[in-house]
């Protein structure tokens, strides 16, 4: 008995000392981060932003609108994403499996853990409601009781998502139905509606809920497999976010095929010059992030430059947006030159460069162009859409000619 | 084809990692590089390679060297590594084709060389996957066919058999010999003695980095004093000094 709660002391250490270097990585990326020039400034601007759309939002909404569903559509979405951070790792499934049986505590505490983290950023998430709810709803006690409320409801979401890790069956499922939950107690919560029997059905769904986890998981065994995948997501999508900012090496990309679009670039043509192009335009388009982030900052580049106003505003904004996709760029090709094949490919060190600067100068040209047509449809100066278009296209050569290729360690080495 | 001439190298210049090595690879010649772990024989080859840069000695293929001419003395070589190295984003027949288009092949060269090396691994169902579905023997079949695809004058492989299934180690193994005999030379490092002394023209044993016994096995016995011996008595006759 004695020795039984030695490994399980063990375990816990284990969680404990894990979950601490998670941290000590976390902050040593968020001082580089935030010591670095232009983040910060790039972050504020993005908070002005939304704050002056958001007040926006809040004059103009029609007094008729349904802002309760609104609010318990976005509470929805707050409550349903669920994980648990295990800190578990694939040599786990080799060196921890003997331990599988004193493995409890380790997994309870990050359990715990998980709860704790996620109902801080659900209390301040949520409280970005707050104005809304303000505005039309109720006061600012009614919402504090809705908060706990939506807390509780949180913490059920996180113990709930983690017995459904260990489901045999139907655990792509699971988030739907907790989506469906979530959405109608917020709804119920905020239209404060208290008939008994519809508290009733809700008890008996969430005991129908609870059953069903205790009825579908294996609670014996530790799903290792799913949990260094789960891990591994989790990690590699905090890496892609201090990514943007700093270059991190241990990024863990996913992958995806998207056919239509590798349908589009299959017509590069079949030359030794093009070889790293090729490899480079399947890299931008098949990672979960670098397209990610293209298409994110050209929308919000067409949507800001459609509404704004002031031609000072739209130059800025044009030209930023081409900068802020540029800078991505680089990390596409030293995430590459690691790689084995590519030192020992018969190319020339003009060609690899020449490469770079042909995707970066490609991807570009096509944001620059997509950035100037709400201006063009705009008919109202063409000229100055001309100017500016011209002037990007100048600022995409410089960036990928002169300035990126720089930023490529390797290239120039 | 390539000369090694007393090459030393290392990864730090105070610890010479391998120590004066002299040997040649001849077109229609198969090369055998044996030795124990840490012998010097995966060190060898990155200095081949150009992945490393010797300290001393030299290495030409066909008459330059990488410093004179890198993209020539590189599209001159193939090389199958030992563990094998994949694009994430990239299906098998992509990376075919890449590496078609980097050595500077046709499109019907790869279409015909490909379909043909697809069938002999059986690997024509698996083209559109992506590697992190393969298996260990899979992402090296992924390797060999790559590399046969390129056709070089010279081939480098590193301990090829691990993890491969009989078929795939015969088909590789006539693979090799049909590339020998049209010309090529190859340097393989094994462990599998037996095979090594059925298949190589000629043998390299690494001791601590150094070649301690080199030819055919008949005369690396003369030079260790057992005549007569089998290779796998030599192996260990040295190994343990």
């Amino acid at each position: 008995m004695w020795r039984k709660g030695e490994q399980e002391m063990k375990t816990k250490n284990l969680f404990r000392e894990r979950r601490n270097a998670s941290w000590q990585t976390g902050l040593r990326y968020f001082r580089i981060i935030a010591g670095s020039g232009g983040t910060p400034l790039f972050l504020l601007l993005v908070i002005s932003l939304s704050a002056y759309l958001y007040t926006l939002l809040l004059q103009k909404l029609p007094h008729d609108f349904p802002v309760e569903l609104l609010l318990a559509l976005l509470v929805a979405l707050v409550v349903t994403p669920c994980s648990v951070r295990t800190f578990i790792k694939e040599p786990d499934t080799v060196f921890l499996l003997p331990m599988e049986s004193h493995m409890k505590p380790y997994f309870t505490a990050s359990l715990r853990y998980s709860i704790v983290i996620q109902v801080i950023t659900t209390v301040f998430l949520i409280s970005l409601l707050y104005p809304l709810y303000r505005a039309r709803v109720g006061e600012v006690d009614t919402f504090l009781l809705i908060l706990v409320g939506i807390l509780l409801l949180k913490a059920w979401n996180i113990y709930s998502y983690w017995q459904s890790l260990h489901y045999q069956i139907g655990r792509l499922l699971h988030p739907y139905l907790r989506f469906v939950i979530n959405f109608s107690l917020a709804a119920l919560f905020f239209y404060r509606e208290m008939a008994w029997w519809i508290w009733l059905i809700f008890l008996l769904a969430l005991t129908l809920f609870t059953w069903m986890d205790h009825a579908l998981s294996d609670r014996n065994r530790v799903p290792w497999y799913l949990l260094v995948e789960k891990e591994e997501q989790k990690r590699s999508s905090y890496y892609a976010i201090a990514n943007l900012f700093v270059d991190v090496p241990q990024v863990l990309f996913r992958i995806k095929r998207r056919r239509v679009l590798t349908w589009l670039i299959d017509h590069l043509p079949f030359k030794q010059k093009y070889s790293l192009l090729y490899l480079y335009l399947r890299t931008f388009i098949r990672h979960n992030i670098y397209l990610g982030i293209y298409f994110r900052i050209l929308l919000v580049g067409v949507i800001l430059i459609s509404i704004i106003r002031n031609p000072w505003l739209v130059i800025i904004t044009y030209l930023i947006a081409l900068v802020l996709n540029g800078i991505q760029l680089p990390s596409i090709v030293s995430h590459h030159q690691r790689h084995i094949w590519v030192q020992l490919y018969p190319l020339a060190k003009s060609v690899k460069k020449a490469s770079f600067s042909q995707l970066t100068f490609g991807l570009l040209t096509i944001q620059s162009v997509f950035m100037i047509l709400p201006l063009l449809f705009q008919k109202e100066n063409i000229l100055f859409s001309l100017h500016l278009f011209l002037a990007g296209l100048l600022l995409c050569y410089g960036l990928s000619y002169h300035y990126l290729p720089k930023k490529v360690e390797i290239i120039r080495g | 084809m390539l000369e090694v001439t007393n090459l030393s190298g290392g990864y730090t210049q105070s610890k010479p990692v391998i120590h004066q090595l002299t040997f040649q690879v001849k077109p229609h010649q198969m090369v055998g590089l044996i030795g124990v772990n840490g012998a010097g024989k995966s060190t060898t080859i990155k200095h081949i390679l150009g992945l490393m840069k010797p300290f001393t000695g030299s290495i030409t293929l066909n008459g330059s060297t990488i410093e004179e001419n890198p993209t020539q003395f590189r599209s001159q070589i193939a090389y199958i590594p030992e563990t094998p190295s994949l694009y994430k984003e990239l299906t098998l027949w992509e990376h075919m084709k890449l590496t078609a288009m980097a050595y500077g092949l046709d499109e019907k060269t790869l279409q015909e060389r490909g379909k043909r090396l697809l069938q002999i691994f059986h690997m024509e169902r698996q083209v559109d996957w992506f590697p992190d579905t393969f298996s260990k023997g899979m992402k090296q079949k992924v390797m060999i066919l790559c590399a046969f695809l390129v056709k070089p004058s010279l081939l480098i492989v590193d301990e090829p058999f691990v993890g491969l299934d009989p078929l795939a180690i015969h088909s590789l193994l006539e693979l090799l010999v049909e590339m020998k005999e049209e010309g090529a030379g190859i340097l393989i490092s094994t462990h599998i003695l037996g095979t090594a002394e059925k298949y190589c023209d000629q043998l390299i044993l690494l001791h601590d980095g150094k070649i301690a016994l080199q030819g055919s096995v008949e005369t690396m016995g003369e030079q260790a004093g057992l005549p007569n011996a089998t290779l796998d008595e030599l192996f260990i006759h040295v190994a343990k000094g």
